[in-house]
């Protein structure tokens, strides 16, 4: 995995969202046991402070827990990493639409795209590539509707 | 600690002293077996004369390249290896500040000696080329010189030892006096070395007027090495013992002084670039 | 409370002829943290390692690790990197093991020598012999194999190549343990930023600023390397 960090936000934020992330994709599997504090901080080359601060943190989601002398574990509840997934999707989709907002794309529009691009996909194994630049064009006509 | 200190300022500095010592044996080897031959040949070709003539002039050269190469390795090993770049390495180590002093002193005190030992021995071997000497002048001459002491009528063998813990003592009172100018001058944050030598000058009148005043006092002259009593002391024995031990209570004072102010300075007031 | 923190300082002052160098330094470094010492050029970094380790005396004031002002007792604990090159030129990389080992009870020789092979230094090779960056990551092993109570790296990766300084980054927080502190001081704010707990901001003798990275990134919405080019403005 890579552990790449943006500036603004606090490490160890940034630090329990990967992890999360790998619970999550099934990296590391429900009922598993997770690498130690020292592990994790050597492989992503942080302080292990910061990196005890992160567990601590996704300890307090519940996603993983703490056994006195094995270490930590992730969640058997398969429920709440589901539910998990649930809000980090709900959080993306969040993030894209207020993009499209600023955008000036309108919903019935970004349903389109969504929709376009899911068939663009499909085809892309076929070797298409020239409906990208429609979309293109589209997006700009949703440019000028808005002004 | 002390002993690592020692054995590491021994490998330090033997590096550079042992090959140069070790050199002006294997020069004077060289000549005396060079001369040797020339000595045997009667007629002296302009070949041979003028090797002789550099060979000669290299040994001048080794002999006081052994002394000044001594006496500037006891003040760089010092300067440079306590109070320099490298003195922050020295100076992170758990030793305690006298414990440096002692072991730059110790290996200094040696040093010097060998020095003088080494040359000696070098002017040994070249000696057994004179016909007119005996190959052992040299050694016959030690031998009387030290064998004149247990003859003498009055405790020989005392001022024998007193005689070597007087040249111990000096040797190591001049060492530690360059030690304390330089401690005193590195406390300085500019012109450290010019400090330094100022510092050595106050030392040096310092001592003298202390000599001059203990002269004053008690009659007894301490130049190195020689001395002269003339305290009114009823028999010669009592002038003698004496005499020399004001001289070797001096020069242990001065050994305790110095030592003490170069502890000071070390322990108090290191001041590194 | 006198064994929570290991360093110590009140009051701390140093003045040369016309300047001050350390004017009035309060702070107290508990164990366990890795701390970044970040100032500009001649700001007092340097002068504060250099009173740590009893390289030079404090005009006023005091420091004081784990209780006792710098001497032998305090030189035991602490493991320190200067910024200039200071080991003996005519010394083999092996020889200055050994004597590391010699004189540090906490030395552990096999693992400066496996760092040595790991970075590719000849043991053998004399110091004079290598090149200015190698010198550094050899002084800086030597002071990494120590199991020391604190790290005083001063500068400890200006002259390194930039996977070295990965590597060297990684020794550090490989080498944390819960009693020991590191302090780090460095004008290459982004590089250690990820493996600092607290900042320290140093300016002209007297300190800035003192908090967690992790505060400053919250609070402030930045990188602390922004950060401190803001409040470092010139």
């Amino acid at each position: 995995m890579e552990w790449n960090f943006d500036n603004q936000r606090p490490i160890y934020t940034q630090l329990a969202e990967m992890i999360r992330m790998c619970i999550i994709t099934g990296i590391y599997q429900p009922g598993s046991r997770l690498p130690s504090v020292r592990e994790l901080a050597n492989e992503a080359s942080v302080n292990p402070n910061t990196m005890q601060k992160a567990l601590s943190e996704l300890e307090r989601t519940g996603l993983i827990y703490a056994v006195r002398t094995s270490g930590r574990f992730v969640t058997e509840d398969e429920e709440k990493i589901a539910s998990a997934r649930r809000e980090l999707a709900e959080g993306e989709v969040e993030d894209f639409l207020r993009k499209m907002r600023d955008l000036g794309i309108q919903k019935d529009e970004v349903i389109e795209l969504i929709r376009r691009a899911e068939t663009d996909k499909r085809s892309e194994t076929a070797g298409a590539s020239g409906k990208t630049g429609d979309t293109g064009e589209n997006s700009r006509t949703g440019d000028v509707y808005d002004e | 600690m002390l002993k690592k200190l020692i054995s590491y300022e021994f490998k330090a500095t033997g590096r550079t002293l042992g090959i140069l010592y070790l050199a002006l044996i294997i020069l004077s080897c060289v000549c005396r077996l060079i001369f040797g031959l020339s000595a045997f040949d009667e007629g002296t070709n302009f070949a041979t004369g003028v090797s002789s003539i550099i060979l000669i002039f290299l040994y001048a050269m080794l002999i006081c390249a052994v002394l000044v190469v001594t006496f500037l390795m006891i003040i760089q090993r010092f300067w440079k290896n306590l109070l320099q770049n490298e003195g922050y390495l020295m100076n992170m180590l758990p030793v305690k500040s006298w414990q440096h002093i002692a072991s730059k002193l110790l290996v200094s005190v040696v040093w010097t000696f060998v020095s003088v030992v080494v040359v000696f021995l070098s002017i040994l071997i070249l000696s057994t080329l004179s016909v007119r000497i005996s190959p052992n002048f040299l050694g016959e001459f030690l031998k009387d010189l030290i064998g004149v002491f247990p003859r003498m009528g009055f405790g020989g063998t005392y001022l024998l030892i007193m005689g070597i813990v007087i040249l111990i003592l000096a040797v190591a009172s001049s060492i530690l006096q360059m030690y304390t100018a330089m401690s005193i001058g590195q406390t300085q944050n500019r012109y450290k070395i010019l400090c330094s030598f100022a510092a050595y000058i106050v030392l040096s009148i310092i001592f003298q007027l202390i000599v001059s005043l203990l002269t004053w006092l008690t009659g007894v002259i301490i130049p190195d090495g020689l001395v002269v009593t003339m305290v009114n002391t009823t028999t010669a024995d009592q002038a003698i013992y004496l005499g020399t031990s004001i001289v070797a209570v001096y020069y242990l004072a001065r050994c305790a002084i110095l030592f003490f102010i170069t502890n000071y300075c070390l322990k108090n007031k290191l001041n590194l670039e | 409370m006198m064994n929570e923190n290991i360093l110590t300082c009140r009051n701390l002052s140093k003045n040369y002829a016309h300047l001050s160098a350390l004017s009035g330094i309060n702070m107290n470094i508990p164990r366990g943290r890795i701390i970044g010492l970040l100032g500009p050029n001649g700001s007092g970094k340097t002068t504060f390692m250099k009173i740590a380790n009893g390289l030079i005396v404090p005009s006023e004031g005091e420091l004081l690790i784990g209780g006792h002002r710098p001497g032998p007792e305090t030189k035991k604990i602490v493991s320190f990197l200067p910024a200039t090159e200071y080991l003996p030129s005519w010394m083999s990389v092996e020889n200055l093991v050994r004597f590391f080992s010699d004189f540090f009870t906490d030395f552990n020789s096999e693992k400066a020598k496996g760092m040595l092979k790991r970075l590719d230094i000849d043991p053998k090779a004399r110091l004079k012999t290598l090149s200015k960056g190698t010198k550094e990551k050899v002084q800086l092993i030597l002071a990494m194999s120590r199991e020391a109570e604190l790290y005083l790296l001063d500068e400890p990766i200006g002259g390194v190549d930039p996977a070295a300084r990965d590597y060297i980054l990684n020794t550090i927080i490989t080498n944390y343990n819960e009693s020991a502190s590191v302090i780090i001081s460095t004008h290459l704010i982004a590089d250690v930023e990820k493996v600092l707990d607290d900042v320290i901001f140093i300016q002209n003798g007297q300190i800035q600023l003192c908090r967690p990275v992790d505060e400053i990134r919250e609070q402030e919405g930045k990188s602390v390397d922004a950060y401190f080019r803001e409040v470092f403005r010139c």
